[in-house]
Parts: structure tokens; C-alpha cells; sequence
């Protein structure tokens, strides 16, 4: 009777440590891992965040902004997951250019501006090195491209600009228009979204426009924004 | 057995998920390869010892086999056991962040010794470990146009210690009247002393040579290195081994005695026979292919993360060189030091991002060469803080974190942040510091001063005909010009390194810098 107990339980512990195995491999290191990263490249993009001031967690409402927006259109999980990360790292090209352009308040020269623009570029060359998120180096070139072409760098419109940079673009300026800035004053929540729908079909895809404002208003406000409300 | 010397399977398979990276991250950026180890060295004394151990293992393998009862042992289920020991051999399980190996081989030895005896168990455990070495270094890690070296010095000393630990821990299960389940049958036999109690006592002896052994051979293999052989510089280097192995070694050992008498046992119970041994084989497996799983998903998940912190520090035209060869330096400091395996296998990674935090701080200040003003200097201070407070919200990379963040304390308590002094910062910092000093010091720099560019790098400003070109760009405020001093030569970085010893270097880096240095320049001009 022991002799079969033993065995049986032998057997038993087999079974029920290669069901822990599966659990883990297949459930809780994917899950793991893609925390992991997500935390690292939020990590990431929140360092060179520190040098563009006014922007600290921008990158993070951006990327919770555009999920759901991609989200709300439908997308499948892994173009969401796309455009979560791409959302993150958008800005990474910014590590290069230098601090004082940055932050200069008032108008930027010609050969500034140029640099400024350059971050897309660089931002994509920095993310195609890596083979993990080489599919995001064309989201992130384009996300300052408009709908009518007069983005850069480009300059590429409508539908050839590719949804997951359209998605991003929209969000960023919105975040932008909201948000102090050395150069600009935050505007009011409503009428940066007034000012966003009236330039659906110019500078933003309709489509995207539309499904934005059905979620903008469900984000918590940023940190400052509710301090003020508060206030 | 456990914790062997070979090379490690190159990562080849795919991990599974969406998030995981499938791919290790771009060229420039990729881990120096392993150094070859115990087995890559063949010194005069080194030899001598390889030769008393296979007379040692001839000695014990005749005594072993001849004491053993033959009557009755049925070839074909030895040489069964053989292949799947030499199948467990091929697969090992490698534990995640430390490439320490465990394979299943010794389990099935001690099952067949308490089955068979050790005749039988020394066979197998000899050829499991013969055969998979060979078949090892000379199918499955072989890369076209790499010499084959250590297979001979392998064989001869690593399989021969195995062959004694085993022969030495069966006849002590002989000696003790340990019984030969399968010859027995469970009937009549009294599970605690006639198998349990021998197999403890002969792993014990097993565990003793192997430590002994072990430690003799490594050092050995260090004194060779440090040209000390006496036998007192070897004993004491063998001693201090020792210790430090036995806490390595106990785990696996432990776990023999359980897994081998399970093994033992089903295989008998009602003529189960090899089906007895799926309890063993499926965990042990499945374990196999998790924990491989999870390492390639951190080490990659490591490679893509330390990649892209290095690519984002762009701040210097030169500092990407600059990090690359901190990085190598350090690891060789590391390995010169014969640090613990964790702190060789983080530390590359730490000089690679040990100055991800200077990504925050103005170029202006890091440019300057004139000096710094207070507030300045507090801004540069916070750089190593900085560091660390990014590397520690990044996940699996929290070892590296006090390392980034002391890099830049002096041993005699005047450095920055904390003011430690050399007892108290970790030893990794202290490499890299010495690694980060060393290569600013002496690195080939892009030391063209700008002066014979045409335009400005960052926006193609171009200065009007013949004028000459400004040191700040008018247009975007680039530095166009940087003055660097001239690279010193590798001498003088050295007696620069002597002479901070005590203020800002450790005295013991430096001296493993200027022997690691003289033994380069040493083989350099054989």
C-alpha cells in the first residue's frame, strides 16, 4: 500500500511540476517580459524626457492617449502593442539634440529647426539598430507628418503616412497644446480638442480625429492639471 | 559534472511571446566571447597533474571493476542507461544569470550503482562523460577555423575526475553493503541501510574528491598565472577554493541520493523497468526547456535594453567608442580579479550604461573646458545618481545599480556621490572607474578639432565664403570645435594610474591593470 502510495505520488509530482513549467514559459515569463519592457523603454524615453523641460511623463500619457484611441479603431492587439512602444520611444532622436535648442524660449533659428526636425530621423536610425524595434523605426519617422503633407520629414499625406504615426502624431500635439512649455502656455483641455477637430481632414485623418475625441475625455488628467483643478 | 567548463550552447532558439525580443541586438554592441577556462591552459605543472590524475583514475577504475560482481548484469540495460547519460550529458539545464550547467548524468549513475553496483555505474558515468565531451567540443560548438583546443586537456581532467569521484563513491556503497536492487528486488531488502544510508556515504566521498580536485586544478591553474608555483602559494589558493566550492557544489549533490533511489526504485517496482524513470526525465526536461526560455528572454531582453541606452548616448561624437571599450576593459578586469561569475557576467553591461544619466545633463557643461562654476559642478555630481536611478526602475538589472552609482568615489573618501571610501564602495565600481579613467585618458579620440570641417554636423550650417569656421555653430549652436588634449600613450595612462593609487585608485585594480598590461605586452612580443 505504501509501495503504491510512493509511486503514484512520484508520478503525481511529475505531472504537477510540468504544468508549473508550462505555466511559466508560456503564461508568466511573456506577461514578465513584456512589463519588463515596457517599463524599460517608458525608463528610457523618461531620461531623455529630463532634458526637454515641461515634458516629464509626456511620453506615457501620449502612449496610454494613443493605445486607446488605437484601441478604439479596432486594431489588433499587436499593432496596439506597436503603437504603445512606438508612442514611447517617438521622441528617443531628442537624446541628440542639444539641450540648449531644446529649451530656448522664442523663435529658433533656420539650422535650430532643422536639428529639432532631425530628431525623427535619429530616433528611427536608434530603434532600426535594434531588431526587437526595427518595426517601429517607420512609425517613428513619420509621426510629424500631416494629413494635407505639410509635416515632415517627408511630407508624405493621407493614407501614406502609416496609421500607428497618424494615431501618435495627433496625440502628441495635443498633449503638447495642453502642457507648459518654455515656449508656449498650456492651453484649456476643451479647446485644444475644439481646435483639434476643426483641423480633422487638414492636419489629422478624420478617422482619427473621430475616434480621439470619443476617448479623449475618459484620460485621467496629467499631474499638474489636477493640481490646478484642485486648486 | 555540475558547473562544467565547457563553452555554452550559443542562444538559438526563439522565445516565445510577442513582447520577448526574438533577436540579440546589432553588431557593435555584442558580449565579448567567454574565455576559455580551466581547460585552455597548459603549463608544465598543469600537465604533471593531468598525468597523476589518469593514473589515479586507471588505479580506481581497475578496483572498481574487478571488485564488481558481473554475474547476471544485462548488457543491452547498461548500455540503454549509457545513451540516455549521454543524452542528459548533451542537454543540460543552464540556470538563468549565472551560467552555471546541471545535467541529470550523475542521477542516473547513482540509480544504476544502486541497481547494478558500481562496475556498471563508473561505465556509464566514464562514457556518458567521454562521449558527450567529444561529441560536444567537436560537433556541436565547433566553429570552422577555430582550433579545437582543450578537448585533450577536457578528457584528461575533467571526465578522469569523474571517473575517480565515481568509482571512489560506488565501491564506498559497496563497502558499506549497499544493495543491488535489481539483482535483490525490493523483497528482503531494507530501503534505509541497505540503500539509502550507503548512497548518502558515497556521495559524501564523491562530493569530497570533486571539491578536492576541483580546487587543485584551479590552483594550479591560477598559480601558473600569477608564475607562482610553490606548493604553499598552490595551498593556500587551494584552500581558500575549497571553501568557497563546497556551498556551489552541496546543492546538486544533495539532491543525488533522492532522484537516484526514486530511479532506483521504479525502476524495479513491478517490473516497470524504464518507464520508471518518466518522473525523472519529463520534470528534469521541462525544467530544461523553461529555464532556457526564461535566460534567452532576459539575455536579450539585457542585450536590447543595453543597446538602446548606449545608442541614446550621443552627447559626445566620441563616447560610443568610449563605452564599448570601458565595457571590455572592465570585463577583463573583472576576469583578472577572478571576480565572482555574477559580477563578470553584469559588469560589461555597467560600463556600458555607467553614465546614462549625463543624457539629462546640458551638453554646455559636459563640453566645458574652462571651469566649472558650483552650480555647474553640483549638476555634474548628480550624473552617477542620475545613472543609477535609471538602471534601477529596469527590470534584471538591479545588481548594476551600486556599481553606476559609486563610479565616480575615490578611495581616500573624496569622490562624489557618497564620499565612500575604498572598504566601503563595491570593487565593481572601482573597475570601472579605473576602466573609465584609463580610457579617457589614453582612447584614440575623434581628435579632429573641427577645424577643417566644411559645415556644421547638426544642420549643415556652412560658413560663408573663405571665412574660417567658428568654434559654435551661429546657426543651431552646435560645438564645432572641441579641444581635446592629445591621447596619452598606454605608459603614461599607467603612470597616471600609479600615481592616483591611494587617492582616487584601488590599489588592488590598478595592480591587476598593470598585470593584466605587462602580461599583454609579455605575449604580445612572442
Amino acid at each position: 500500500m505504501i509501495e503504491q502510495a510512493f509511486v503514484a505520488t512520484a508520478f503525481a509530482v511529475a505531472g504537477v511540476f510540468c504544468l508549473v513549467s508550462l505555466y511559466v514559459s508560456f503564461v508568466w515569463l511573456p506577461r514578465k517580459m513584456e512589463r519588463a519592457y515596457s517599463n524599460a523603454l517608458r525608463t528610457l524615453a523618461t531620461a531623455v524626457e529630463t532634458k526637454d523641460s515641461g515634458t516629464l511623463g509626456h511620453a506615457e500619457r501620449v502612449a496610454e492617449l494613443a493605445v486607446r484611441i488605437a484601441e478604439r479603431l479596432g486594431l489588433p492587439r499587436s499593432e496596439v502593442k506597436k503603437v504603445r512602444y512606438a508612442a514611447l520611444m517617438r521622441d528617443i532622436g531628442k537624446a541628440s539634440v542639444p539641450h540648449r535648442i531644446l529649451n530656448k524660449e522664442g523663435e529658433l533659428t533656420e539650422g535650430e529647426l532643422r536639428v529639432v526636425r532631425n530628431h525623427v530621423r535619429e530616433g528611427a536610425a536608434i530603434v532600426s539598430q535594434i531588431p526587437f524595434l526595427a518595426p517601429l523605426a517607420d512609425i517613428i519617422l513619420h509621426h510629424h507628418e500631416r494629413w494635407d503633407g505639410s509635416g515632415y520629414p517627408d511630407g508624405l499625406a493621407g493614407e501614406q503616412i502609416p496609421l500607428a504615426s497618424r494615431i501618435i502624431g495627433l496625440v502628441d500635439d495635443y498633449e503638447a497644446m495642453t502642457s507648459e512649455r518654455p515656449y508656449h502656455k498650456a492651453v484649456e483641455e476643451e479647446a485644444a480638442r475644439r481646435y483639434i477637430e476643426e483641423a480633422s481632414g487638414v492636419l489629422y485623418d478624420p478617422v482619427v480625429v473621430e475616434a480621439f475625441l470619443a476617448v479623449a475625455g475618459t484620460l485621467p488628467l496629467s499631474p499638474e492639471k489636477a493640481e490646478a483643478s484642485a486648486a | 559534472m555540475q558547473d562544467s567548463k565547457r563553452e555554452q550552447f550559443p542562444g538559438t532558439g526563439d522565445p516565445s511571446g510577442g513582447a520577448s525580443a526574438t533577436a540579440v541586438a546589432a553588431e557593435p554592441f555584442a558580449r565579448p566571447e567567454r574565455q576559455a577556462g580551466l581547460a585552455g591552459l597548459s603549463t608544465r605543472a598543469f600537465d604533471l597533474l593531468r598525468y597523476s590524475v589518469g593514473a589515479i583514475l586507471l588505479f580506481a577504475l581497475a578496483a572498481t571493476l574487478g571488485l564488481q560482481d558481473w554475474e547476471g548484469i544485462p548488457g543491452h540495460v547498461i548500455l540503454a542507461f549509457l545513451l540516455i547519460a549521454l543524452a542528459s550529458e548533451l542537454l543540460p539545464v543552464t540556470l538563468p544569470l549565472d551560467d552555471a550547467e546541471i545535467t541529470l548524468t550523475p542521477i542516473i549513475v547513482w540509480g544504476v550503482i544502486a541497481l547494478f553496483g558500481p562496475g556498471p555505474g563508473a561505465l556509464v558515468a566514464l562514457g556518458a562523460a567521454f562521449a558527450g565531451s567529444v561529441l560536444h567540443k567537436l560537433v556541436l560548438t565547433s566553429k570552422p577555423g577555430q582550433p579545437r583546443e582543450g578537448l585533450w586537456q577536457y578528457l584528461t581532467y575533467n571526465v578522469a575526475v569523474i571517473g575517480i569521484t565515481t568509482c571512489a563513491g560506488g565501491l564506498t556503497y559497496q563497502a558499506l553493503g549497499g544493495a543491488r536492487l535489481a539483482m535483490t528486488g525490493l523483497e528482503g531488502t531494507a530501503l534505509g541501510p541497505d540503500v539509502v544510508w550507503p548512497l548518502v556515504a558515497g556521495t559524501v566521498v564523491a562530493l569530497s574528491l570533486d571539491l578536492f580536485f576541483y580546487a587543485l586544478g584551479s590552483a594550479v591553474s591560477d598559480s601558473a598565472q600569477h608564475d607562482d608555483l610553490s606548493f604553499d602559494a598552490i595551498w593556500m589558493r587551494a584552500k581558500v577554493l575549497w571553501v568557497k566550492s563546497v556551498f556551489a557544489f552541496l546543492p546538486s549533490y544533495v539532491m543525488f541520493t533522492p532522484f537516484a533511489f526514486v530511479l532506483a526504485y521504479l525502476f524495479v517496482w513491478n517490473g516497470l523497468g524504464f518507464w520508471g524513470m518518466l518522473p525523472i526525465l519529463i520534470p528534469f526536461f521541462s525544467l530544461r526547456q523553461t529555464l532556457k526560455l526564461v535566460t534567452e528572454n532576459i539575455r536579450a531582453y539585457r542585450q536590447t535594453i543595453t543597446t538602446l541606452a548606449t545608442l541614446m548616448q550621443k552627447y559626445h561624437p566620441y563616447t560610443r567608442g568610449h563605452l564599448k571599450r570601458v565595457a571590455d576593459l572592465s570585463l577583463r578586469l573583472a576576469r583578472e580579479l577572478r571576480l565572482p561569475a555574477q559580477s563578470q557576467q553584469w559588469i560589461w553591461e555597467a560600463g556600458l550604461l555607467h553614465d546614462i544619466g549625463k543624457v539629462g545633463v546640458p551638453e554646455q557643461i559636459l563640453d566645458k573646458t574652462t571651469r566649472l562654476t558650483d552650480e555647474e559642478w553640483e549638476i555634474i555630481k548628480q550624473h552617477p545618481v542620475k545613472s543609477a536611478e535609471i538602471l534601477s526602475q529596469l527590470e534584471f538589472l538591479d545588481t548594476i545599480v551600486p556599481w553606476v552609482r559609486h563610479h565616480h568615489e575615490r578611495v581616500d573618501g573624496t569622490g562624489y556621490p557618497d564620499g565612500l571610501k575604498e572598504d566601503q564602495m563595491p570593487i565593481e565600481a572601482a573597475i570601472i572607474a579605473v576602466a573609465d579613467a584609463f580610457d579617457a585618458m589614453t582612447g584614440t579620440r575623434n581628435v579632429a578639432d573641427g577645424r577643417s570641417r566644411r559645415q556644421c554636423d547638426a544642420c549643415e550650417w556652412k560658413p560663408p565664403d573663405g571665412a574660417p569656421m567658428p568654434e559654435e555653430c551661429p546657426d543651431c549652436g552646435a560645438t564645432l570645435i572641441r579641444v581635446y588634449r592629445q591621447p596619452m600613450s598606454i605608459d603614461e595612462g599607467i603612470s597616471q594610474l600609479r600615481y592616483g593609487v591611494d587617492t582616487q585608485f584601488s590599489p588592488r585594480v590598478v595592480r591587476a591593470f598593470i598585470r593584466m598590461m605587462a602580461r599583454e605586452a609579455l605575449s604580445q612580443n612572442d
